[in-house]
């Protein structure tokens, strides 16, 4: 019933469910306001898109499906994140990302690598397609 | 050529010393580090999850017993959680990423799959194998 392997593959689903929703999440509430605390940004912009891949990602990866490539790309986009918007290249404490506010996009950056690598596993719609 | 499996471990220890080293930092900030100079009360409940953390990570960023460390990391995780930013709220606070416990919630699913799944390659339990003793 439940051994070793199986635990480790259900924690495994259980944080690409959980760090995919919330991702999701983030987008939801650029674009579509949801539990929003603050206005979304305006169409086209850069935030805009990114609001787009968060939403459309997160989904993906939080259902299992094209797990893959939506994992990369998400790792890709909290990559520019980090660098552009928390980081900035400079020196001193800020290179921390304890200190420059980037640590979510960090610890997502590295989720998502190892999912985009591992594949989505079990609870997910790749797996039910055969593991595309 | 790189195979698909060798870059998986490689990428899981990737997250297993990031997740590890943000972790101990977190600890470190409740004893001064990046706070402004604001510390934890010694003896206080913060001031014990400082040192679970700051031990804690860096046990799980060297891979050195992995399991156990991050299993009480991933429940000091689900404890400030519900604690700190929850707080049991039906409404805007529902969720994480309005009531501030987003890195918690990553962070403790992150721990519980390294409880499960161990320390994996470039860790200090991986040289323990190596020498016979057990997990």
């Amino acid at each position: 019933m439940l051994d070793r392997g199986r635990i480790e593959s259900l924690t495994h689903a259980l944080l690409r469910i959980i760090a995919g929703a919330m991702f999701a999440a983030h987008g939801a509430q650029k674009l579509l306001g949801f539990l929003a605390t603050h206005a979304g940004p305006a169409p086209w912009t850069q935030m805009w898109i990114g609001g787009w891949i968060e939403l459309v990602g997160g989904l993906l990866i939080a259902a299992g499906l094209f797990t893959r490539p939506a994992a990369f790309l998400c790792a890709g986009q909290m990559a520019v994140a980090y660098f552009q918007f928390h980081w900035k290249l400079q020196m001193g404490s800020a290179l921390f990302p304890l200190a420059n506010g980037g640590e979510l996009a960090v610890v997502y950056c590295f989720v998502f690598l190892m999912f985009a690598a591992r594949g989505p596993g079990i609870l997910s719609l790749d797996h039910l397609r055969g593991r595309a | 050529m790189v195979d698909r499996a060798r870059l998986e471990s490689s990428l899981y220890a990737a997250l297993r010393i990031v997740a590890g080293v943000l972790f101990a930092f977190h600890g470190a900030q409740k004893f001064g580090l990046f706070s402004g100079g604001w510390t934890a009360d010694v003896g206080s409940q913060l001031w014990v999850g400082g040192w679970i953390e700051l031990v804690g990570g860096a046990l799980i960023a060297l891979g050195l017993f992995a399991r156990p460390a991050a299993f009480l990391c991933a429940g000091q995780m689900a404890v400030a959680y519900i604690q700190f930013h929850w707080k049991l709220h039906i409404d805007r606070d529902l969720l994480p990423t309005n009531n501030g416990g987003e890195p918690a919630v990553l962070f403790c699913f992150i721990f519980l799959l390294i409880a499960a799944r161990g320390a994996g390659i470039l860790s200090l339990d991986r040289l323990r194998y190596r020498n016979g003793s057990a997990t």
